[in-house]
């Protein structure tokens, strides 16, 4: 098993915070895995990015990322074409999103889940990475949620475990037709 | 092999800060510099909560750093410093009287490259530059390994037989700000691998001069003593490591992949993890790789023996030496080869400037090269820009 996992989001939602989450839940399974940003600066509203590899095996490549297992995508308006063809055939992407959409390929799986109204409904609006990480790992099903749910509440405060699983009980999968 | 429960997820900065808490050094001074500053953030951290009974002095440059860190150093007091680029290039000159002055101060480099063009990312320019400094210079692959080089970087420095500075670097980004799985001893094991040694320090009871003025008579018997020192730092660094309490993570000069290959691939710091990726799985099994942990100084000996039975060279720079025959580890690797004996075709590839990391498809497009230009029969030395001209995105 080995996974290449994007994080896009924006500066101050967390996207480096949430890829640190996950490659230590992974390491909690007994999985190895290694997390890192985009390198240089970030800005504060801008697009940032996050990535993570898991896999069975120790992990000695440290090459940039240029194409993904999995891209979860904390925002509509940042899935643009660019994303969605940098995601490998067969694989996932997965979106902040109220409502289903189409994507322009049939070869790539969508799952969407209502992050927004999730952490407004909990009353944690700066939580919309931790709401990412709870759909990521109830659709990509090699971590168990119990260690995300125990890493992010012990440095983010209990409160926040109902966020990741609701997350992941409400992550849907939306059929494509092309 | 442990079970992946005794591992904690920490960046390359993160593993040099925890290691050097463990190694309860006495004395930090730094100055914040990308992207080193992490690990003196942590340290601050450390000793502002009081998990580290140390001094931590700021400073208004890494000049007035390297050089507190030798007072403190004199002064018989365990010291650690950390800096990149611009702020190891600014502490140049000092770097030279650390060593004169046989202070076993330890320093992580995560290294940058210089400006002009100013740049913040990855390669190996800034230590590069320092290279003549006197320092035993350590490169590492993965947080894992700045842990276990950082620990044992102290006693190498401290070791009565070396008595010298060394500097562990660690690749900028790719190994400093990666977060990885890194297997860490307990505290007191740590303690007792690094007991407090008695060396020649400033005192009241005993005077002694440190950094006096050497005339035309002496200085040149100073230079020489401090390359013999250098030398036995190489020496003794098999027993340093040795006592390591953690086995797979003992410090050796290098290590090599793959014993069948007929053409080897030479490179320093995180690349080589790369590189094993690419020939791992891509069934390249006509190349070895060799990941040099120690450049100075420098393990002609070891390097020979592992390349002996191969047929050719790769030699991967992660820095330039402009108007020279070769970069810096290419010359180095040429100089060993030629004081052998051995002629081997040889590969000279300048890669990953100012952070242009290596793609998968890079390390493939470097060995379909390096078949045609290092293979069997060829000779000579051939020269490539790995990446260049392809860096628009």
């Amino acid at each position: 098993m080995f996974l290449e996992i994007l994080f896009l989001g924006r500066g101050g939602q967390g996207v480096v915070t949430a890829g640190r989450i996950v490659a230590e839940a992974a390491l909690r399974a007994g999985l190895f895995s290694q997390s890192f940003p985009e390198f240089g600066p970030e800005r504060s509203g801008a697009p940032v990015r996050s990535y993570v590899r898991i896999s069975d095996e120790p992990i000695s490549m440290r090459a940039p990322m240029e194409s993904f297992d999995v891209a979860v995508v904390f925002e509509e308006r940042l899935l643009d074409s660019a994303i969605v063809e940098s995601v490998r055939s067969g694989g996932t992407v997965v979106l902040a999103a109220e409502s289903a959409r189409e994507l322009p390929r049939g070869d790539v799986k969508l799952f969407v889940v209502g992050a927004r109204r999730i952490i407004e409904e909990l009353k944690k609006p700066r939580s919309l990475n931790l709401a990412m990480v709870g759909a990521l790992c109830s659709v990509i099903n090699v971590i168990p949620l119990k260690h995300v749910e125990d890493i992010v509440g012990r440095r983010f405060g209990e409160e926040n475990r109902e966020v990741v699983r609701r997350a992941a009980q409400l992550v849907v999968s939306v059929e494509q037709t092309a | 092999m442990y079970s992946l429960a005794s591992y904690r997820l920490m960046t390359g900065n993160e593993a040099a800060a925890f290691a050097v808490k463990q190694a309860d050094v006495d004395f930090i001074s730094a100055y914040p510099i990308t992207p080193q500053t992490i690990i003196v953030e942590r340290l601050s951290e450390y000793v502002s909560s009081g998990e580290l009974d140390a001094e931590f002095v700021p400073v208004e440059s890494e000049h007035s750093a390297i050089s507190a860190c030798i007072g403190a150093s004199l002064a018989g007091a365990r010291v650690f410093t950390s800096t990149s680029s611009q702020g190891l290039a600014l502490m140049h000159e000092v770097l030279y009287i650390a060593s004169g002055m046989r202070c076993p101060i330890v320093m992580a480099v995560a290294n940058r490259a210089l400006s002009a063009p100013l740049n913040i990312h990855g390669d190996h320019s800034d230590i590069m530059g320092s290279r003549d400094a006197g320092w035993v210079l350590i490169f590492c692959e993965n947080p894992q390994e700045v842990y276990d080089y950082t620990i044992q970087a102290f006693r190498l420095a401290e070791h009565p037989e070396a008595l010298l500075p060394v500097a562990v670097n660690l690749d900028g980004f790719t190994v400093s700000h990666s977060s990885e799985p890194v297997s860490v001893l307990e505290d007191d094991v740590v303690r007792s691998y690094l007991p407090r040694r008695e060396r020649p320090r400033l005192e009241f009871e005993e005077p002694a001069s440190f950094g006096v003025f050497a005339l035309p008579t002496h200085y040149f018997e100073f230079k020489v003593e401090q390359e013999k020192a250098l030398r036995r730092a190489g020496e003794v660094l098999e027993e340093v490591a040795a006592a390591y309490p953690n086995s797979q993570g003992r410090l050796v000069k290098l290590s090599k992949f793959n014993d069948e290959g007929k053409i080897a691939v030479i490179c320093l710091g995180g690349t080589a993890g790369t590189v094993r990726h690419v020939l791992k799985n891509y069934g390249m099994k006509d190349f070895s790789l060799v990941s040099l942990k120690l450049f100075s100084p420098f393990p002609s000996e070891e390097l020979l023996d592992a390349l002996n039975g191969v047929e050719g060279v790769v030699v991967m720079d992660r820095a330039t030496s402009p108007g020279a025959p070769l970069p810096p580890l290419a010359s180095n690797v040429a100089a060993s080869l030629y004081e052998a004996g051995v002629r081997l075709p040889l590969l000279s590839v300048v890669y990953g400037l100012g952070g242009r990391e290596p793609t998968l498809k890079m390390i493939v497009e470097m060995l379909d090269k390096a078949r045609e230009k290092v293979g069997k029969g060829r000779t000579g030395v051939s020269r490539m820009y790995l990446g260049y001209g392809g860096g628009e995105k």
